[in-house]
């Protein structure tokens, strides 16, 4: 910031936030200097409309883009976009009424572990007997000789714990506890606490990040938070965030704060709720697809942007909590579950460590539907996993009126008999549709016939007469309505009712293909058929519940009996309990990462073909 | 009624056989191979554009189309050769360096096509001097860049400034196509046009040629 830069005050409603900021900055940018996130889908270049803000002082005259992207009305109004418009002038900005609320609890229960609790994070009460006049006698090798006497070899421990022993060991009368952790002594606290000893694990999402925080001293889950992905500003997708990365000086640290202060405000309000100190947690576990490992942890990910797409570590990567600015017990210390390969994360191998894909000698496949898809399959002669883009469509972004599954989005669609049924998360007035709910739209109306197999909306005269009677209402004449489907009841006839438009049934075409076109390649490769997978686990954050038949409806999958598919929910995160609680899980992690093979989809020269194949929805089901 | 019409359906509704038969009749009866494209294969495109961008239809069942079309091309082209039909322009599409996504690519390459143009497809993760090449080589009008990853529109870029450099500027139109982009970036980068879709690119084509 030179000093010659105009400097103008920019106020932000209904935040109440305001600051001062230099000449020409965007609205976008302001906003999130002063910790208000205004959430977009395309990294800020201006094609996605997302981050609409009424400037209501103060607005400056349209860019080019704008005057493309809004109408005559939005224009005289004030609307901007807050990724394009620049601040030339004191003003008052208006952020729409944002679906994400803060403190969300959604969307962290998950199949549930079932490992006996022998964390590797431990702690061992001591009673050191004092020191003799004439003895040869160290503290801390006293320490390690007691800890080895109790069967705890240590091999490592923080250069701070050495300056703390004196203190800690003569406070109560020699009798201390020692924080241990994979070998490693990470502190001596004075007395016995072994009964406090906390842990959190965070699934860092591309779209959603969520956290638990458990009780080591007793395996319970005392409190579970979850939150938007800030980097979202810069863009919906992984290779978006690489762009960022790539193409923004210090683009890097940037996400990597944004991320590591979400991280820290989940800690703390997870905290809060069951009245602990940030002191009492010694470990965090995080899973995350590997780009989202590498920018939590500030590592360069950007060669993943190219081919040959490289990684910069594989992981585990085990480090100081303070290190990565991570606010928990100052000698605590961060796990990051091993990536399985370039675009194939923590996150997938957290899952794979509560389902037994390597022990069974049946095929078994898994599949975590986030932003970033990732597909494992195989037994335990072989394990084969693959990326596929399938974007966030499966969250609500990219989806006109989509949104996470969060208070207020509808998550249950039904159509029956012409009429029209839906529930939102937490029974609140519905403010838009989140993932679930998008696939029991689509295939409601796949069922009832009004959208075909090729995914186009059909206008009330292409209805065969079985549907017409019931699905007059629903239906809008395609003409009049611009290709959207209106789901009545929801926001009535005003101009904000909830719709589905065209454009968003493309969306999850190309979702539901990229993740079909990988099953589809993985099955080749390990030549079997579709029948001989005994079991399907789907992984997501988008909703809490997918039925078998719509998974099938929608061609996500090849046709198998429907009782084989199991929704498992945010199942990356109770991956990452079960390592935080247990040893043998964590080791188990370790070894799958090692176990596992990866196939390049983005090359593979078939990948395009099914991909394009894949788009038409299935309607063996229910027909 | 015309006697292009089923052939026009045939390419709309992607049925490629038939496609194949009607033109080789059409050809047997010693129609002209310009009348055919001009009134049966050009005009079954133009519906499916259409279609495409009113979101009617969705990219499979264009390629379906494409496959159609491209049967009735190829039976056509040594016709046209022979009688000295010259295509609207020479086009060379290509997929900018570090992308490898061609269904955008191959869309836009088809609905040129279909459009009367000459195409020749330079593949995915075409270098700059690659494209300077194949434009010296076929002789091109435009050339088409297609990027699908936002990592990889700097590609667009050094591809302008290779043409730059080679003094091959002026002597081509440089257009850009792909989901990150916008008529914004094209003007930066210095190309002469940006097409939102494979349809909206055979009006740009035209529009940059003058025709």
């Amino acid at each position: 910031m030179t000093k010659d830069q105009k400097q103008y005050r920019i106020e932000f409603m209904p935040a109440n936030k305001a600051g001062h900021f230099s000449e020409g900055i965007t609205v976008r940018d302001a906003a999130l200097e002063l910790g208000i996130i205004i959430e977009s889908d395309c990294a800020g270049i201006g094609s996605c409309t997302k981050c609409k803000v009424e400037i209501k002082e103060g607005a400056n005259s349209p860019t080019r883009i704008e005057e493309q992207l809004l109408n005559s009305r939005e224009l005289t109004k004030g609307v901007r976009l807050a990724c394009q418009s620049s601040v030339t002038m004191d003003s008052l900005c208006l952020i729409r009424s944002n679906p994400i609320a803060d403190g969300e609890k959604i969307m962290t229960d998950g199949l549930q572990a079932q490992v006996s609790l022998n964390p590797d994070i431990q702690k061992i009460m001591l009673q050191v007997a004092p020191a003799k006049l004439g003895e040869k006698y160290f503290d801390f090798e006293k320490i390690v000789e007691a800890l080895k006497h109790l069967g705890y070899e240590i091999a490592g421990y923080n250069f701070q714990t050495l300056k703390d022993i004196p203190v800690a060991l003569r406070r109560e009368n020699y009798c201390v506890t020692a924080v241990i952790d994979q070998e490693r002594l990470l502190a001596v606290e004075p007395g016995d606490t072994t009964q406090i000893l906390f842990g959190v694990v965070i699934d860092i999402g591309t779209t959603t990040v969520a956290a638990k925080l458990v009780n080591v001293a007793t395996g319970d889950v005392v409190a579970v938070n979850s939150a938007a992905n800030p980097q979202a500003a810069h863009g919906a997708d992984v290779v978006s965030r690489l762009h960022y990365i790539i193409q923004h000086p210090g683009g890097l640290k940037r996400l990597n704060s944004l991320i590591i202060k979400l991280i820290n405000g989940l800690i703390i309000n997870l905290a809060d709720e069951v009245g602990i100190e940030t002191s009492e947690i010694y470990k965090i576990v995080l899973a995350g697809n590997t780009v989202m490992q590498h920018i939590a942890l500030n590592i360069d990910p950007r060669h993943l942007a190219q081919k040959p797409y490289t990684a910069t570590f594989q992981g585990p990567a085990r480090v100081d909590a303070k290190s990565l600015g991570i606010s928990i017990n100052s000698s605590g210390v961060a796990y990051a579950i091993p990536n399985l390969a370039c675009f194939v994360g923590g996150d997938i191998t957290s899952v794979l460590t509560i389902l037994d894909l390597d022990k069974q000698r049946h095929y078994q496949l898994a599949i975590d539907m986030g932003t970033n898809g990732e597909i494992v399959l195989g037994s335990r002669d072989r394990l084969l996993c693959c990326s596929s883009p399938a974007g966030p469509a499966w969250e609500g972004a990219c989806i006109t009126w989509g949104m996470r599954a969060t208070y207020g989005a509808i998550e249950r669609v039904e159509i029956k008999n012409g009429e029209v049924s839906f529930r939102t998360i937490g029974g609140e007035p519905p403010v838009g549709i989140c993932g679930s709910g998008l696939i029991d739209i689509v295939c409601g109306f796949l069922r009832a016939g009004g959208i075909d197999k090729s995914g186009r909306i059909l206008n009330l005269a292409q209805l065969t007469n079985e549907y017409k009677n019931g699905l007059g209402d629903l239906i809008i004449d395609k003409v009049k309505e611009g290709n959207k489907l209106r789901i009545t009841g929801i926001g009535g006839e005003s101009e904000s009712a909830i719709t589905v438009s065209q454009n968003d049934i493309r969306e999850i075409q190309l979702a539901k293909a990229a993740i079909a076109a990988g099953v589809k390649l993985l099955l080749e490769e390990l030549e079997i058929s579709p029948d001989e997978i005994s079991s399907v686990y789907l992984a997501g954050a988008f909703g809490n519940h997918i039925l078998a038949k719509d998974v099938l409806e929608l061609g996500l999958i090849p046709q198998i009996a429907p009782e084989k598919i199991k929704f498992i929910g945010n199942a990356a995160l109770s991956g990452a309990e079960a390592i935080l609680k247990s040893r043998e899980a964590r080791i188990r992690a370790e070894q799958i990462s090692q176990k596992i093979e990866h196939m390049e989809m983005a090359d593979h020269p078939r990948f395009q073909d099914y991909f394009v194949d894949e788009m038409h929805f299935s309607t063996n089901d229910g027909k | 009624m015309s006697q292009y019409d089923e052939l026009r359906e045939c390419i709309i509704s992607g049925k490629k056989a038939r496609v194949g038969e009607l033109t080789q009749q059409f050809l047997d009866e010693d129609k002209v191979a310009k009348e055919i494209l001009d009134e049966g294969l050009i005009p079954g495109m133009a519906v499916v554009g259409k279609k495409f961008q009113e979101g009617e239809y969705f990219i499979p069942e264009m390629l379906l189309s494409a496959r159609a079309l491209n049967v009735g091309l190829d039976l056509l082209k040594p016709h046209l050769e022979a009688s000295d039909v010259k295509p609207v322009a020479t086009v060379v599409v290509g997929t900018v360096k570090g992308d490898i996504h061609d269904i955008g690519k191959n869309l836009v390459s088809i609905m040129l096509r279909g459009g009367g143009f000459e195409v020749i497809d330079a593949g995915v993760d075409v270098s700059p001097n690659k494209f300077v090449e194949m434009a010296k080589e076929a002789n091109a009008d435009i050339i088409g860049l297609s990027a699908l990853l936002t990592t990889t529109m700097p590609s667009m870029l050094d591809t302008v400034q290779a043409f730059e450099t080679d003094g091959m500027r002026d002597k081509v139109k440089i257009m850009i196509g792909g989901a990150p982009l916008t008529t914004e970036y094209a003007e930066k980068i210095g190309a002469d046009g940006y097409a939102a879709n494979a349809s909206l690119a055979v009006e740009m084509a035209k529009k940059l040629v003058g025709v």
